[in-house]
């Protein structure tokens, strides 16, 4: 067990545990940040991405020592009040279909704008095409992208 | 700020953001009886009210268990179906709100909880909305019918001079106006009308069923606030894994726990009738600790079973085709599919000596019920099933075997526990769609005449369960590829071929798919198209074009073009998207393919060696929705059955080689 240190959307959190414990769980399981999701463990899917400074990164795969002193942003504080302008182009695009993907998409498609505002379509595929969705919500994901980024 | 954080205190982390929703779960009594089981697992649609700012004010009109209406003129719809990504949540109440002439902006829905009072609730085979339509029209226009009575009797007039628009009743000749809320006490006094007194909205008149509205839980989603079976977090809650037996069949012989128990976190180690539970104060230390346990299994399942011992058994059980004279006959075949919905299918059980309480994202909430009263040896009356939103089913949640599991563990532990599944649990513990082979025999001069033999695995040793369209599947692949052989052996077009076949609806979604596609109009080189139709379930016909690009041995779909006609449209997005997701969902299985039995288990382990159709290799996919005034039935599998024999007829087209055995490989 060791103290470990990090900025968890904006707020600065300690916790004590094991440091190899991955940030997945350290949210979901000992901070209650449940939005990030779990998918597959081992970095596939994608479901499990959150912001490591800034950088859409894999929380299933990322050690929690690996970002001691970082900023860390989940889907809960991607905006206060869901108003980043993905979250209001997925509703609009009325996105979903089940849902539990959404959080990996968003924070992946915001890590793409903040990089490129303006993404090529082969930008938003090379961004997108490694978090998976179970419910075929790709093409909607695309437009979302497209409208957040006001391309469409 | 400094913040110290450890299990017992990350419930209070609200200001984080998480676990606002969490909390209103904790209300609900682990003896609660039968009645009182409705979940809070609640959103709004498109507005930001929330739980706490719309707490139910004074008097309450509820004319019927699926229906509430506050003073303040908050409508609940409480839906007695599960959300798996179908949309049920958005539609059903959509059509309740409709009857209702309610503001939709000031609708609010739940999940019924597993309760026989909601009728059944067993959520598969397309059936939510036809099964439901009649039914939650009524209730709406019950509910109407009474209010629209107690405005007009305060008024002193006959109901028929009164109408209603969006959450108000109004005097028809007259100016004056009453809010729902303002006449729920008054309607909560009156006796239901006679049926013959409801009168339904002619569909003409429909403003809600037939428009596009947002999902009642996408604000809750893209926040990731949306409550997932896996997303409930408990006061005093334990996290649990289990090492299941790698072979089907096989139990625990004997098992060593040391190692697992000197894992920090690792709170406990536990047999059960079903593996060795690893039980941790959080996931990861429960999967550290399951890493280290050393299990000796007996061996008693059978581990000669696999992919080919499987085939030759079921190829076995086919009578023996002896074409005649002219007839062409040919043999299909599919291996065992994985459902890999995003959630795995964790579930959440607390067992006290005085009632059962369990989290479970389910297709069947009251089965759930029944089976954790078995578990238990309670009552039913003293089980309480919640149903939160499910991370994607295709069929998995049918089978309760996640909530026995977790029942029984919790059972043992008597504290709040989460079985928590890995993805390998997943795959190697599916209850997978049957492998299997159909055969076609006919005579290409007689379309009318084809005929299918169909062998498919039974449950054992591999389990089996339900999959996104069940047999419409290998039925449709076999049967309209066949089609293809018969139409090719005939000389004919493939399309025109099938019009032979088809009439009335059926007839009118080909042409409007292959007049939509283009059919016959030129491709470039290694290029080509294939069409098929299905009805799943006999009902909801639907044909799909599919375009394919052929490289060397790869196959890419590029362009999906369908048709369908599911009657009277609901939620006319929502079929668009169920058939988007049945095109990703039937090209992960056509192409990609499904689970590999080998030495009486399932070799694969995650995404990485059993991958599932992404981003860069969804094609275009156009939905044309024909325009009916049939009754609704169902779409959320009619778009999987016709879309692997297309793929294998367009690949046909190009290559001229036919391929009858999925995954469809050309190498």
């Amino acid at each position: 067990m060791a103290e470990v240190g990090a900025s968890i959307n904006g707020e600065a959190v300690t916790v004590d545990v094991e440091p190899e414990m991955p940030l997945l769980w350290v949210l979901r399981d000992l901070l209650g940040l449940t939005g990030t999701k779990f998918g597959c463990g081992e970095g596939w899917c994608g479901s499990c991405t959150v912001h490591v400074g800034g950088e859409a990164t894999r929380s299933c795969i990322t050690a929690l020592a690996a970002v001691e002193g970082l900023e860390v942003t989940t889907i809960e504080g991607l905006s206060m009040d869901g108003s980043h302008p993905l979250q209001l182009a997925f509703v609009q695009e009325n996105v979903a279909q089940c849902g539990y993907c959404q959080p990996g998409q968003i924070m992946a498609a915001s890590a793409l704008l903040a990089q490129h505002p303006q993404p090529t379509d082969d930008q938003i595929t090379e961004a997108m095409k490694s978090v998976l969705c179970r419910c075929g919500t790709y093409m909607a994901i695309r437009r979302a992208i497209e409208r957040a980024a006001g391309i469409a | 700020m400094r913040r110290e954080i450890d299990r017992r205190t990350f419930i209070r982390t609200g200001a984080l953001g998480g676990g606002g929703l969490v909390l209103g779960l904790l209300t609900v009594a682990c003896d609660a009886p039968e009645d009182s089981a409705t979940t809070t697992v609640t959103t709004t649609p498109a507005t930001t009210e929330t739980i706490s700012t719309e707490a139910p004010a004074g008097a309450v009109f509820d004319p019927h268990v699926l229906l509430r209406i506050d003073s303040n003129g908050l409508v609940t719809i409480t839906v007695p179906k599960s959300e798996m990504g179908q949309g049920v949540r958005t539609a059903l109440a959509m059509i309740v709100a409709e009857e209702l002439d309610a503001d939709w902006e000031r609708v609010r829905v739940e999940t019924a909880a597993g309760d026989g009072r909601f009728g059944d609730q067993v959520t598969g085979g397309s059936l939510s909305i036809s099964t439901r339509y009649d039914m939650l029209r009524t209730v709406g226009a019950t509910a109407r019918t009474m209010l629209v009575t107690a405005a007009a009797n305060g008024w002193g007039v006959a109901p028929d001079s009164c109408t209603t628009n969006s959450g108000v009743v109004e005097e028809i000749d007259g100016d004056r106006t009453a809010s729902y809320g303002e006449l729920v006490e008054s309607a909560a006094g009156l006796d239901p009308p006679a049926s013959a007194e409801i009168v339904l909205k002619e569909p003409t008149d429909f403003r809600i069923i037939g428009t596009d509205r947002s999902l009642v839980d996408a604000p809750d989603i893209v926040r990731g606030a949306a409550l997932y079976g896996s997303d409930v977090r408990l006061p005093d809650m334990v996290f649990g894994v289990v090492a299941r037996p790698p072979v089907f069949g096989d139990g625990v012989d004997s098992f060593d726990a040391t190692e697992a128990l000197a894992v920090p976190g690792v709170i406990d180690v536990i047999q059960l009738s079903y593996g060795v539970a690893v039980v941790g104060e959080n996931t990861w230390a429960a999967l550290q600790g399951r890493s280290r346990l050393s299990i000796s299994w007996d061996g008693r399942g059978d581990r000669t079973v696999d992919d080919a011992s499987v085939l030759v058994e079921l190829r076995d059980r086919l009578e023996p085709t002896n074409p005649a004279s002219g007839e062409s006959t040919a043999e299909y075949t599919h291996p065992y599919f994985s459902h890999l919905a995003m959630e795995t299918p964790t579930c959440t059980a607390h067992v006290t000596d005085q009632g059962c309480e369990v989290w479970a994202a389910t297709q069947d909430p009251q089965l759930a019920k029944a089976i954790a009263a078995g578990v238990t040896g309670l009552s039913q009356s003293r089980v309480t099933v919640h149903v939160p939103l499910i991370g994607g089913a295709f069929g998995r949640r049918l089978d309760q075997d996640f909530v026995e599991q977790a029942v029984e563990l919790a059972a043992v532990v008597r504290r709040p526990v989460q079985l928590f599944w890995d993805r390998t649990d997943d795959i190697r513990n599916d209850r997978y769609h049957p492998a299997g082979v159909v055969k076609a025999v006919g005579l290409p001069s007689d379309p009318t005449s084809i005929q299918l033999q169909t062998a498919l695995a039974g449950s054992r040793p591999v389990p089996i369960g339900d999959w996104r369209s069940v047999t419409n599947a290998p039925t449709a692949f076999a049967r309209e590829s066949f089609i293809d052989e018969m139409a090719i052996a005939a000389g004919e077009d493939p399309y025109e071929y099938r019009r032979g076949l088809l009439g009335g609806r059926a007839l009118a979604t080909l042409d409007l798919a292959a007049t939509q596609a283009g059919w016959g109009r030129p491709l470039p080189p290694g290029s080509g198209r294939g069409i098929a139709h299905h009805a799943t379930w006999e009902v909801s016909p639907t044909t799909m074009v599919v375009e394919v690009v052929v490289a060397g041995d790869q196959i890419q779909v590029t362009r999906v073009i369908c048709a369908i006609d599911c009657g009277i449209l609901i939620h006319p997005g929502g079929v668009v998207a169920q058939i988007e997701g049945a095109v990703a969902f039937g090209l992960s299985a056509c192409l990609l393919g499904g689970v590999t039995v080998t030495g009486g288990g399932v070799a694969e382990t995650n995404f990485g060696d059993r991958p599932i159709l992404a981003f860069d290799g969804m094609p275009e996919v156009e939905v044309h929705l024909v325009a009916s005034g049939e009754p609704p039935t169902g779409v959320g599998e009619a778009g999987v059955p016709p879309l692997a024999p297309a793929v294998a007829n367009a690949v046909f087209a190009v290559t001229g080689r036919r391929l009858r055995d999925l995954p469809l490989r050309l190498a």
